[in-house]
Order: structure tokens, then C-alpha cells, then sequence
């Protein structure tokens, strides 16, 4: 799905959602996959990915697997990606895993 | 021209290392990082505590918080745990990142270099323009002779130990007792 206009309210959409350059999303956005080079506000889940390229501003958090924010992208807000951080055998950098 | 100071890997810096210069971080750093250089952390390497710089690029691992004047970059392949404050941040797909992403002008940038407290007020543009200018460590404008922190916090008694330092030729001062945070001048020249 493509915005290339604007879009207000609650999204919840399986596939990838492109919001394009004049695009404007506000509200919480849930998705597949976001591709945004516009605008953002309000928190968005992707199940499978989040790319903010060049021109994309987001308010809100943003929580993904994967995430990939280019030079050029602004985001205000948190990154939530779910991951465990394995202790290293080292010994003194380990820290608890739930440091959230 | 400058050298970067490097952390090689198998050794881990226990305190703080303050200073202009560049570091490379191949082994393990406790702690805290200001310098007005950059700062990278190898794949093999591994930071935990805050870091003050003007660039900052994660390979490896860190476990806290980054304040970047110019631009933070996680590599694909890294692992962070904290907050990002610069007015740029790329995020390369395959990076591990949970914290925020504060990209906001001059307040909390402000708080984390205050000694440049003047050049966070340029517009992003601006600064954009400066860091791909002052890329290669080379072009970096010569560092000024006095000492200067980059920290707000830097307070009278740690004026002395720093004056100290600027005249000693040694980058690393033994032996250091365990408990007292280890300042490593980052070396230029």
C-alpha cells in the first residue's frame, strides 16, 4: 500500500505499507513491513521490518525486528527491537538482559 | 595528522578515558568515553557506559548511552542497549537496538559537551555540512593547547589531575589502583 497523500487515524495492515515523500501517516500504524520517506506520528509495529529512509519523520516508537534508519531519516522516539543479549565468557561486560 | 588511541582486544580499560583525540575500541571498555574525537567500537569490541564524542560508530557491543555532536552510526552486526542523542543517526539494517533515538537540537547536546555548546546550536544542515567536511580525522582543526572538557560536570578538582596530564608525555599512566577511574589522554600527533 502506497500514501502518498494523508492519512489520519488507526492502520492495521498485513503487507507493506510505503509511505512516499508528500506521504503523511498520523496515528498508530500497525503493518507487515513500513517503507517511509514521509511523515509518521504515532507509534508503529511492523511484524517484519521498518526502513526510515532519507526524508521519512517519525514521532512515536517504533518497534520491529528489523529496523534500518538512514542517514537523513529523523525519528523522535524509541527503538524496540526484541533481543537477548547473550553474556559474553569475558565476564565483566555481561549485563542483565532486561535492562529496559 | 593524529593517531587514534586503541583499545586492542583481550585488554579491558576499567574507568574513563577523556580527551580530544580519535579511539578505536578493539577490546573491552568499563566506563565512560568523552573525547572530542571520534570513537569507534570493532566488532570485537565491547563498551559499557556512556559515550561523549563527536562521532560515534558501533561495530560490536554497547551497553549504554550515546551523545554524538556530529552523527551515531550502528553498524549491521551490532549490539546496542541505550540511547542515541545526535543530530544524525543511521541505523544499517541487521543492528540489534533497543533505546531511543533523540535527534533534537542544542538542550541535551548541550548537556553532554558543554565546552561546544555553541556549535549544537547550528542548524542540522549546518552540521551536516561540518562533519562530512571534517571527516577525515586529518582535516580536524588543531586541538587547543588547554585542556578541555567535555563535560559539564567537569568540576575543580579535576582540573589539576587534567593540567597534570597535558604536560605528561605518557599516554597511559601506571599503575593505576583498581577503584580510581583510569584517565587515558587520547594522543594526538
Amino acid at each position: 500500500m502506497e500514501i502518498d497523500g494523508r492519512v489520519e487515524g488507526e492502520m492495521a495492515i498485513d503487507g507493506i505499507v510505503s509511505v512516499g515523500p508528500e506521504g503523511s501517516v498520523r496515528g498508530p500504524l500497525r503493518c507487515g513491513a513500513l517503507v517511509a520517506q514521509g511523515e509518521c506520528r504515532g507509534e508503529v509495529i511492523a511484524a517484519r521490518s521498518v526502513h526510515l529512509r532519507v526524508g521519512a519523520a517519525v514521532e512515536g516508537d517504533v518497534q520491529s525486528p528489523r529496523i534500518a534508519i538512514d542517514d537523513g531519516a529523523r525519528l523522535e522516539g524509541a527503538i524496540l527491537m526484541s533481543f537477548e543479549l547473550e553474556p559474553r565468557p569475558a565476564g565483566p561486560t555481561r549485563v542483565e538482559p532486561d535492562e529496559e | 595528522m593524529s593517531k587514534p588511541s586503541i583499545i586492542p582486544r583481550g585488554m579491558t580499560l576499567e574507568g574513563e578515558l577523556a580527551g580530544e583525540g580519535d579511539i578505536v575500541i578493539f577490546g573491552q571498555v568499563l566506563g565512560e568515553i568523552h573525547t572530542e574525537g571520534f570513537v569507534v567500537i570493532e566488532t570485537s569490541g565491547s563498551m559499557r557506559g556512556p559515550v561523549h564524542a563527536r562521532a560515534v560508530t558501533i561495530r560490536g557491543r554497547l551497553l549504554g548511552d550515546v551523545f554524538a555532536r556530529e552523527c551515531a552510526h550502528v553498524d549491521a552486526g551490532a549490539t546496542v542497549v541505550g540511547d542515541l542523542a545526535a543530530p544524525r543517526v543511521r541505523v544499517v539494517e541487521g543492528a540489534r537496538f533497543r533505546g531511543r533515538v533523540i535527534m533534537g537540537e542544542a538542550p541535551h547536546l548541550a548537556s553532554a559537551g558543554s565546552a561546544l555548546a555553541p556549535a549544537d546550536a547550528a542548524p542540522p544542515e549546518s552540521s551536516a555540512r561540518r562533519s562530512r567536511a571534517a571527516s577525515p580525522p586529518e582535516e580536524l582543526s588543531p586541538v587547543p593547547s588547554s585542556p578541555i572538557s567535555s563535560r559539564s560536570s567537569a568540576s575543580a578538582e579535576e582540573a589539576s589531575p587534567r593540567a597534570l596530564e597535558a604536560s605528561a608525555p605518557a599516554e597511559f599512566r601506571m599503575p593505576l589502583p583498581r577503584r580510581v577511574p583510569a584517565k587515558i589522554r587520547a594522543a594526538r600527533g
